[in-house]
């Protein structure tokens, strides 16, 4: 999403600046889109930094590292001590940056010139810090900066110079931003700590200021600022009219103060009230009267309770009984049948022994009775003597005949129990017992729950539990009270500041009516309220948007670069700090690795310049430092193709350039970052920072750095 | 009407002294016996509770003679005096061994076999009720009792 409105840096000469002694050769750098990376490499301390100071320097007026640690370098000034050391009484020297940038057309379209003018104008040989050279030198050297900015003119095509100081910073600060300084040129090192402590202040303000949002800012405070000024000034008695303003707010004050006490107070009076209905419900439950009742209804439950079980009990038993009385007769009702038939035709057979005993007969037949006893006649008195005389003579058992017919009567009385009218009966009174017992088990579970409800009113603490409770009561009540008179207090003096306020207000608004001059100034004052309104809102929206393309743009790089990708599911910007993280899928636990760290610092610097107005050109201080050959070789891969066309420089050292790893045990052979970026064809120009010594002065040793282009390796 | 003890005496004076249950079978003795924990007349929720062995005897015996659950006993246990017994359950014993098929007045004659009938008989039917102990419905102890009673009823 980088904008095609490409800005590109052409050249940059340097002239004593630090290690760059004397004026070099232009640095020319890569403009072409298709191999958009320049390298700049060297050993270690031989000035890759010093040369990307120069640039920041040159945009800027400050070094970069100044600007971050922001003290007093003990080190050498900003200019080469040689050029300085070497100068002689009256004589005058200069250092300069120029940086030359071109657009995507490769058409100039800025020129800036740092210019260091220095000259020894004593002897003195006493040094103190000098704040132009930025280091501590003798106090005969007399130095001066200026800047001169080209830039095309879009109405001319040609090119237009500045050099007053002011005009030069605004026009450079409206094209590079100061604040974007870290997303132009950057020192790598600080992607390896990436998520653990970026800079978001930094990022932040950045995002605000691409987006234009301090503008904005600027805008509404300018509008207020305004607006009030055309309302002010437009009254005559203003100092009156302050005077009322003051008063208004102060009684205002006083109304919000009384208005929220009386609030709260009402508050807490309404959770009072119904702290106090509570208790005294719970007091009405407990007093003497409602404890006697309460007792009284837990002894009628318990007896109801008792007379339920009983009533279980005893319809228990019952229904045993009844079982127990007719299961064996209603068993044996077929048996007794066949014994009541073989009874019947034992009779007729005349086999049935007798109910008399022998004895018995013979006092019948003694006395002239009947078996009834009723005395017999004459003419049937033969008859039954005879028949008396043979029972009497056949029994062959009397007292088990006696038996017999007892028993034979009894089986005739089973089975006369034992018909389909009785088992009716039998069968509803099984059901009314049973009918019983569940209505009885019902009524007892039901009182049993009642009963259990009772007892926990008679709480053992019930006594602690009411003087506790009337203690409550008395504090809520004084509590209540007090508050009452309170809020009382409170509408009275209300009452009367209400009508003041109201008197005051109707006052300010008049006098501001009748002092304002005219219709225009009226409208301009609203205009400029709604305005002021309007970008409030527009603020708040551009700034959401913005950041939530920088969080979809380092998403997808990060997913892209990272190494073991996918381990991840996406990264998170933080809504306040704007901190990146990554957000691990699986183990997530796991701490991120420095090439994980590498890689996600590299996409929010890419996310972030995503959303940049223009397609700046990009600076990268140590790239490959700290970083694995593998990452090295995705990143010099992975940058140039993720930033497009995109120009690229590397600051870097020969080592982490031009190192490969041959093949062994351990892997297969990886390329330099050199070969690898040849490969990929995306290295345009490489330099190589090489150092030469210079005559020593007075015993000193100095040394000049030259930049020397590498062709044809 | 009911038969007085002192008539009924007169019919069982030369029976034997004890009718009996199978006490070989371990679940028959437990089910009789009141030293027995599971004793059926020690069990609250049964229709013995409080009962006797006379009574376990004669419903066993009229369920046995019911169902035709005739069988000899392993091992006497001469446990269950003639003398306890109540007019109605020799009611029920005479009916019994009336009942039985070929069966004529002279059996009085023959106490020995009248009990060896009854006896048979109730130690089929026992087992009927130990099953029933054992599959009752836990909500109603009575339940296999009801069911056959009301299959009766019917």
């Amino acid at each position: 999403m980088i904008n095609d409105e490409a800005l590109k840096i052409r050249s940059i000469t340097v002239k004593n600046f630090r290690t760059f002694y004397k004026e070099k050769k232009p640095i020319e750098l890569s403009i072409d889109p298709k191999k958009p990376v320049t390298v700049i490499h060297g050993k270690n301390g031989k000035g890759k930094t010093s040369l990307l100071n120069a640039i920041h320097w040159c945009i800027y007026g400050i070094e970069k590292d100044d600007e971050k640690q922001n003290k007093k370098s003990t080190s050498e000034g900003l200019v080469h001590s040689y050029a300085i050391d070497s100068l002689v009484l009256g004589q005058e020297d200069d250092m300069f940056v120029r940086v030359e940038m071109v657009d995507q057309n490769d058409n100039l379209i800025f020129e800036i010139t740092r210019t260091i003018n220095f000259k020894k104008i004593s002897d003195d040989s006493i040094e103190s810090w000098n704040d132009v050279i930025n280091a501590k030198i003798a106090n005969s050297i007399d130095a001066s900066v200026s800047t001169q900015f080209r830039f095309r003119d879009d109405d001319s095509g040609e090119l237009k110079a500045v050099t007053e100081d002011v005009e030069v910073q605004e026009r450079l600060e409206i094209q590079f931003p100061r604040i974007l300084s870290s997303y132009l040129l950057f020192d790598a090192e600080l992607l390896r700590e990436f998520e653990a402590s970026h800079e978001d202040r930094l990022i932040r303000k950045g995002i605000e200021t691409i987006t234009g949002l301090p503008l904005l800012e600027a805008s509404i405070k300018n509008l207020s600022k305004e607006n009030r000024k055309i309302s002010s000034s437009n009254i005559s008695k203003k100092s009156e009219f302050k005077s009322l303003l003051d008063t208004i707010e102060q009684k205002t004050s006083s109304v919000e103060k009384y208005t929220d006490q009386i609030k709260k107070l009402g508050e807490e009076n309404i959770i009072h009230t119904s702290e106090l209905k509570k208790i005294s419900q719970y007091l009405f439950e407990h007093d003497d009267d409602a404890i006697k009742k309460q007792e009284e209804e837990l002894i009628r439950l318990r007896s109801d309770k008792k007379r339920f079980t009983d009533g279980i009990i005893n319809a228990k038993h019952r229904m045993k009984g009844l079982l127990f009385e007719n299961l064996t007769n209603y068993e044996l009702n077929e048996s007794c049948r066949i014994t009541a038939e073989k009874f019947t035709n034992w009779q007729n057979a005349g086999l049935m022994p007798s109910h008399f005993s022998k004895e018995s007969l013979q006092s019948l037949l003694d006395n002239h009775m009947c078996v009834c006893e009723r005395p017999l006649k004459e003419e049937e008195d033969k008859r039954y003597r005879d028949y008396i005389f043979t029972k009497a003579t056949n029994a062959p058992d009397t007292a088990a005949g006696k038996e017999l017919g007892k028993i034979s009567n009894r089986i005739e009385e089973i089975l006369g129990e034992v018909n389909s009218e009785s088992s009716l009966i039998l069968s509803k009174q099984y059901d009314e017992l049973k009918t019983n017992l569940a209505e009885y088990r019902i009524k007892k579970k039901t009182t049993e729950t009642q009963i259990t409800e009772k007892e926990k009113y008679f709480d053992p603490n019930l006594h602690d539990n009411v003087t506790a409770k009337l203690q409550e009561k008395s504090r809520i009540d004084k509590t209540h009270h007090r508050n009452s008179e309170d809020i009382g207090r409170f509408r009275l003096i209300l009452d009367k500041l209400e009508p003041n306020l109201i008197k005051y207000k109707k006052d300010a608004e008049v006098m501001k009516k009748s002092q304002i001059k005219n219709e225009v100034i009226k409208d301009q004052v609203a205009l400029a309220d709604y305005a002021e309104r309007i970008l409030e809102q527009s603020k708040e929206e551009l700034f959401k948007e913005f950041k939530s393309q920088v969080t979809r743009e380092s998403e997808k790089y990060f997913l892209k670069i990272a190494p073991q990708a996918d381990e991840f599911s996406g990264v998170e910007i933080d809504d306040t700090s704007f901190a990146i993280t990554a957000v691990r899928s699986k183990n997530k636990e796991k701490t991120i690795s420095q090439g994980q760290s590498h890689a996600l610092g590299l996409s929010y610097i890419s996310g972030f310049r995503s959303v940049m107005k223009h397609n700046y050109f990009m600076m990268i201080d140590s790239p490959f430092h700290n970083i694995s050959q593998h990452t090295r070789l995705r990143a010099c891969k992975f940058i140039p193709e993720s930033l497009g066309s995109t120009q690229i420089t590397f600051f870097t050292t020969d080592t982490e350039y031009r190192g490969s790893i041959d093949a062994d045990s351990y892997g297969d052979q990886l390329n330099s970052v050199r070969t690898e970026m040849k490969k990929n064809g995306s290295l345009g120009i490489e330099y190589n920072l090489v150092d030469m010594s210079l005559p020593e002065i007075n015993g000193e040793k100095y040394r000049d750095t030259n930049v020397v282009e590498v062709i044809g390796e | 009407m009911s038969i007085s003890r002192d008539q009924s005496k007169s019919l069982t004076y030369d029976w034997p002294r004890d009718f009996s249950y199978d006490s070989g079978n371990l679940s028959v003795n437990n089910f009789y016996h009141t030293d027995s924990d599971t004793c059926i007349l020690k069990d609250d929720k049964s229709i013995f509770y409080g009962k006797t062995q006379w009574d376990i005897f004669v419903c066993a015996m009229a369920i046995g003679k019911k169902y035709n659950l005739s069988k000899p006993l392993k091992k006497r246990s001469n446990s269950i005096p003639v003398q306890n017994a109540k007019p109605e359950h020799i009611v029920q014993i005479l009916s019994v061994a009336f009942s039985e098929e070929d069966t004529e007045l002279s059996i009085l004659q023959d106490p020995i076999l009248i009990r060896q009938i009854c006896e048979d008989y109730a130690n089929g039917g026992v087992e009927e009720l130990i099953e029933w102990r054992q599959s009752y419905d836990p909500e109603n102890p009575l339940s296999e009792y009801e069911k056959e009673f009301f299959k009766l009823l019917k």
